[in-house]
């Protein structure tokens, strides 16, 4: 097993508490299994702060992005990521009926479907059928742990109306009358450029996504005075 | 349900993180984050199984911080169109001095995603416990310092200031040079208008490791150039008033300790949620 350096030291001293208070009350037994140089082993004796340079040095040389990884144990698990389940959409659309009998007044039930939803326009309901009540439905899965005998997922599930305006998507109707966002940075989050280029984003597939969202970015800042 | 967590990890590495940013941690499938604390990947590997880190995709030397903050959001919108819930997590508080999780935010309201922003343990709170600031007493103003140059703002000298970012001064552009005294000699100009030569400010840097305490430099305003070398963009600088604003209204200040007085201005029976309580928007969902 290797020597682990100033910044195993200084990883584990946020990480184990323990050592934290060794490495605080009794340094020298605390650079045990430690190949510190004489520098090192001052500064983190004194613990003042020059402990800045060393952390510095960790991140100019990028070892603050790759812990040792006998500190962490299930190193290999860690660097392969679990399969990512998609999520569900539906649509669940309630057409309302009005129906007379003998009772006094009229009865009201309601015809309910549930479609699959893409994330743009909700289905055409039938011809001649009464203004619909509609709902998005989203079941999200999240992978807990993947093991070879098999996927450990829990779903959690949301429930929101369906909104009526600009590309009838849940978040894009109520912003007509406010060309700008509400954030200091003044975003032109109801300009037709955010909207196009946002129908893009959503339209593209994986590999084109990130380009596209830089272009949704540019759209957000310019507005449409820049298209 | 949320898609995207913002969060901030607070100043010292890991302690600083609540419980609540934990849970938003543990529930997602990715975590991007821009944090160069030490063991912050350590940590985060182990509560969720995707860990991605901003940092050195997102800033290059002498590049526009701008362009750091497009990478950063596109990258989290990605993953958050791809496998939600994701995390955005960022040192400190992840709304002040960021620019990334407002645009985060406004991306996700067009693509119908849906943001959930946790605070965190910002420079200003560990400037406050350490310097032993109590901005309810002589009040607080507070200014990005490069904004302050450029908006030439006024400054009150009889209240406290508080302004961020010295290190990052007079440039948009990322950088890890150390200053020359030139770069603050306009603030230090600037500050003159205002306070008196000789009036000590102070220079703070929050630890952000446990084994190193917090740096703090205190010396007169008039000497802020000699410290440029000193000065990295980690610390903020805190100038305590330089006068007392002397009370106007004695008639406020006999009512305040009188029972006629507070039974006048407030109603008799107790426990009435007030307004603000009773409007508040409820949160989208429990983390």
């Amino acid at each position: 097993m290797t020597r682990g350096s100033a910044v195993d030291f200084l990883i584990r001293a946020v990480l184990d508490e323990t050592f934290r208070d060794t490495a605080t009350a009794d340094p020298p037994r605390a650079f045990e299994g430690y190949d510190l140089n004489d520098e090192e082993r001052e500064i983190l004796q004194n613990q003042d702060e020059r402990v800045l340079a060393l952390l510095g040095q960790a991140v100019t040389r990028g070892e603050v992005s790759v812990a040792p990884s006998e500190k962490r144990g299930s190193s290999n698990t860690k660097t392969a990521s679990p399969p990512v389940l998609p999520e569900v959409r539906l649509l669940l659309r309630l057409i309302p009926h009005v129906s007379q009998n003998s009772a006094p007044g009229s009865q009201l039930a309601y015809e309910a479907s549930l479609h699959p939803w893409s994330g743009d326009l909700a289905p055409d309901a039938a011809d001649g059928k009464p203004p619909a009540i509609e709902w998005i439905i989203r079941i999200t899965p999240a992978v807990r742990d993947a093991q070879e005998a098999g996927l450990s997922v829990s779903y959690s599930a949301s429930i929101q109306p369906f909104a009526v305006g600009a590309g009838k998507s849940p978040a894009l109707a109520p912003e007509s009358s406010q060309a700008r966002s509400s954030s200091p940075w003044n975003h032109y989050v109801a300009s037709n450029a955010a909207k196009t280029a946002a129908q893009a984003v959503r339209a593209s597939d994986a590999s084109e996504r990130y380009e596209k969202l830089l272009d949704l970015i540019n759209a957000l800042q310019t507005g449409d005075a820049h298209d | 349900m949320i898609d995207i967590y913002i969060v901030g990890l607070g100043v010292l590495n890991i302690d600083q993180i609540t419980r609540e940013t934990e849970r938003a941690l543990r529930r997602s499938n990715e975590v991007l984050y821009v944090d160069t604390g030490v063991a912050t990947q350590a940590y985060l590997e182990g509560l969720c199984p995707r860990i991605t880190s901003l940092f050195q995709t997102s800033y290059t030397e002498s590049g526009e911080r701008l362009n750091a903050y497009h990478h950063m959001a596109a990258r989290v919108l990605d993953a958050a169109l791809d496998h939600p819930p994701v995390t955005f997590a960022m040192h400190g508080h992840p709304i002040v001095g960021a620019y990334a999780p407002f645009l985060i935010r406004d991306l996700a309201g067009l693509l119908a995603l849906r943001v959930r922003v946790l605070p965190g343990v910002s420079a200003m709170d560990c400037l406050f416990a350490e310097l032993m600031v109590d901005p309810c007493v002589a009040g607080m103003q507070m200014y990005e310092a490069t904004d302050l140059l450029l908006r030439r703002r006024s400054l009150q000298p009889d209240v406290p200031a508080l302004i961020w970012q010295i290190g990052n001064l007079e440039t948009t552009l990322h950088t890890m040079r150390v200053s020359k005294p030139e770069r603050l000699e306009r603030l230090r100009s600037h500050l003159l208008r205002f306070y008196p030569p000789r009036h000590v400010v102070t220079a703070f840097y929050s630890t952000p490791h446990p084994l190193m305490p917090s740096t703090v430099h205190r010396f007169a305003a008039d000497d802020l150039c000699d410290y440029a070398h000193l000065l990295h963009p980690g610390f903020t600088l805190f100038i305590p008033a330089a006068s007392e604003r002397p009370i106007e209204d004695f008639e406020l200040l006999r009512q305040i300790d009188s029972v006629e007085h507070l039974r006048r201005i407030t109603h008799e029976s107790a426990g009435r949620q007030s307004p603000a309580d009773t409007d508040s928007p409820r949160p989208e969902g429990r983390v």
